[in-house]
């Protein structure tokens, strides 16, 4: 019995560093993104010798934003003669084909990659067989939910003209941030993923990600790393590592703003951030051990990068840290310092947001000029136990796709708009 | 001449965008004044740790006297924490039966079954706090079913626990707040702001963990022993975040208006 309540302690102390270097982490983030000098994006660059751009919109079933989307796209200001679109219809059974077909008709730089039969489903495989077609010197990747402001294409393409630059991330902004409770909480948690986590990583030259949408990367490079693994549901996250591990680095152009179509409901929001985590959590079963031993990364970048791969199993740990500390509890082992007291003091400091702890949302917002929006920040707490299921849910997922070396399926986030 | 036009059309897109952008919030940052955030780092800290260790023992006196009238048949006692003498009265709880047990079992379980099925008609994020709620009755209830008498608190147990995580409380809030709102230094408005954020937190937490503290104490003696899981893991300290960051969302309020009315940081880039 000694033993194990040594142990149950000595994950308690665990648990407690880990939560504490998180914090820190955070604070410093927040500091640097609120009172630091900010690192120059390269959207004042003019240059008139742009890239080749490839704009790929992975799309399943998307005939309620698809017309949105590529009406945007079409009226960017890049140039056409150096721009083509590839809609990437996988396996779609409702319109959208159609609707892909008849923008493919009227604008010949529009080049839709139909996807059938026997090829597999998923984002990645998609974005696979679509760099087999593309013929843009850099990528440009959107969910069919985004939409992308006129400029947005050249600023996110321009970062490209740096040869260190391997992907460039921008800004997500919901929005349906008014609809509901979710969105404004997914609203708030965005400003402070984005305006302060991803822009300090930027200013200090640590790990910015790429996410996968409003953003892009260098196809030859991409191409050269063997695309993305079919079997990882976070095919960004991979990237980004792919991309650090190889030399290059991620730009982060916060100027870069583009509305998505936050969830609406927190059954869609529970199964998105259930497939997140498992992805997330694929990456970092995958690449923890090359982002330790990598000789492309300092030692700050690799700190940052073993966070960042950890951040989707925090929820999970803090699970199990709610489990020993019942059974403390009912084992009559409960003392201030290595106790649940100051364990659930921290839990609630460091997970009051998602994966952002209150303080640098609260700044986000506050950066953002967003004065009623700081009043959500107390209704978090709704997310605190959804976020610990879900999200811990996701890393057994990932585990048991470890384990059993399953093919992965790709879900959909269900869209809401109205056409 | 093709990429002449095309110059051309970068700029007319740049002057037509700009007024467009209400404000270039990416590039944004406050005024640093490290003096100032270093001033009101440890201003804050320092004196409202003070305060909080020169009234700890008055207050959990006053506590127990309040605790003392309210609840019949209590009695006093005292804690020894970090050289304070810390005071409580409480009266005495009880365990709950087995048939009490079993009741609670028998809830909880259906509850979490009702609560994970596809029959749930709750929002996801209620279901979730409820499931949670849940699962705490679910062991309780378990572990007083089979291991009764076992338990290892008493009710005086109870009051030091509680006494140790309000005192943690208290410490706290005076680190996490100033931490978290010395950033905003960019006014000497703001550590006037700060400083009446920490004591209104303070002033809450006292009044609410009294009282918190009383109705546990008279659950604990009417009711029984069964709910002393949720009164530390459901409504401890996760319950004092909900305010702790409610009095942080007013100041950051205050402190965004008084940003928006000072044009020259308000347009202060990082560049």
């Amino acid at each position: 019995m000694g033993i194990l309540i040594f142990l149950l302690k000595a994950y308690m102390v665990l648990l407690m560093l880990i939560l504490l270097l998180y914090i820190i982490r955070h604070y410093i983030f927040t500091l640097n993104r609120a009172l630091g000098k900010q690192r120059l994006y390269y959207q004042d660059l003019l240059d008139e010798d742009l890239p080749t751009v490839s704009v790929l919109i992975p799309m399943h079933n998307e005939e309620k934003v698809a017309s949105h989307i590529l009406d945007l796209i079409i009226a960017s200001d890049y140039p056409k003669e150096k721009m083509e679109i590839i809609p990437i219809n996988d396996h779609s059974t409702d319109k959208t084909k159609e609707i892909i077909d008849e923008y493919a008709r009227k604008y010949p730089f529009i080049k839709p990659l139909h996807r059938y039969g026997d090829l597999p489903r998923g984002k990645q495989n998609g974005l696979n067989d679509a760099l087999k077609i593309a013929k843009g010197d850099v990528i440009i990747v959107y969910d069919a939910d985004y939409l992308p402001p006129k400029g947005q294409i050249r600023t996110l393409a321009v970062a490209f003209k740096d040869p260190r630059i391997g992907a460039v991330m921008g800004r997500v902004v919901p929005i349906n941030a008014e609809k509901n409770l979710l969105t404004r909480l997914l609203d708030i948690e965005r400003s402070g993923g984005y305006q302060v986590d991803q822009q300090a990583r930027y200013n200090l030259n640590l790990i910015p990600q790429y996410g996968g949408t409003v953003g892009g990367f260098r196809k030859d490079l991409v191409v050269r790393l063997g695309g993305f693994d079919a079997r990882v549901l976070a095919e960004d996250t991979e990237l980004t590592y792919k991309i650090y591990l190889n030399g290059y680095k991620v730009a982060y152009a916060n100027s870069a703003e583009c509305y998505e179509e936050a969830p609406e409901d927190w059954n869609v929001r529970s199964r998105q951030l259930r497939r997140w985590s498992r992805g997330h959590n694929q990456v970092m079963f995958k690449y923890f051990k090359d982002t330790i031993f990598s000789k492309k990364l300092n030692f700050w970048q690799k700190i940052d990068g073993l966070l960042l791969l950890a951040v989707y199993m925090q929820p999970f740990l803090i699970f199990l840290g709610l489990m020993d500390s019942f059974l403390l509890f009912f084992l009559g082992e409960t003392e201030i310092v290595n106790s649940y007291l100051f364990l659930l003091f921290m839990f609630a400091y460091s997970c009051f947001g998602n994966f952002a702890p209150f303080f640098e949302i609260g700044t986000a917002l506050v950066l953002d000029g967003s004065r009623q929006k700081v009043f959500l920040l107390p209704l978090m707490f709704f997310e605190f136990i959804f976020n610990i299921i879900y999200t811990s849910l996701g890393f057994f997922d990932a585990v048991m796709d470890v384990i059993t070396k399953r093919t992965v399926s790709w879900q959909k986030t269900e869209r809401f708009r109205n056409v | 001449m093709k990429s002449m036009d095309t110059k051309q059309e970068y700029l007319k897109t740049f002057e037509v965008e700009k007024p467009v952008i209400g404000y270039a919030r990416f590039g944004r940052v406050l005024k640093f004044n490290k003096y100032l955030f270093l001033f009101q780092l440890v201003f804050l800290v320092v004196v409202f740790e003070f305060l909080v260790i020169f009234f700890l023992d008055d207050y959990f006196r006053i506590l127990s006297d309040i605790t003392k009238r309210v609840l019949e048949g209590s009695y006093a006692g005292s804690y020894k924490f970090l050289g304070f003498n810390l005071e409580f009265s409480i009266s005495q709880g009880r365990l709950p039966t087995l048939q009490e047990a079993f009741v609670y079992f028998l809830i909880s379980s259906l509850s979490l079954l009702l609560l994970t099925s596809k029959f749930n008609p709750l929002p996801k994020y209620i279901s979730t706090s409820f499931i949670y709620v849940a699962f705490i009755y679910f062991v309780s209830s378990f572990y007083f079913m089979f291991f009764l008498n076992r338990f290892p608190y008493t009710e005086k147990d109870f009051a030091m626990l509680y006494i140790l995580q309000q005192t943690a409380i208290f410490l706290f809030i005076p680190i996490l707040l100033a931490l978290s709102l010395s950033i905003f230094a960019f006014s000497w408005l703001n550590p006037l702001l700060n400083a009446i954020t920490i004591a209104l937190i303070l002033i809450y937490s006292s009044v609410f963990g009294g009282l918190r503290y009383i109705v546990f104490a008279y659950i604990l003696k009417n009711f029984s022993y069964i709910h002393m899981p949720a009164m530390f893991f459901l409504l401890g300290p996760l319950l004092d975040f909900i305010y702790i960051v409610f009095f942080y969302s007013l100041c950051l309020y205050a402190t965004t208006k008084i940003l928006q009315r000072k044009q020259d940081t308000f347009y202060q880039w990082g560049f």
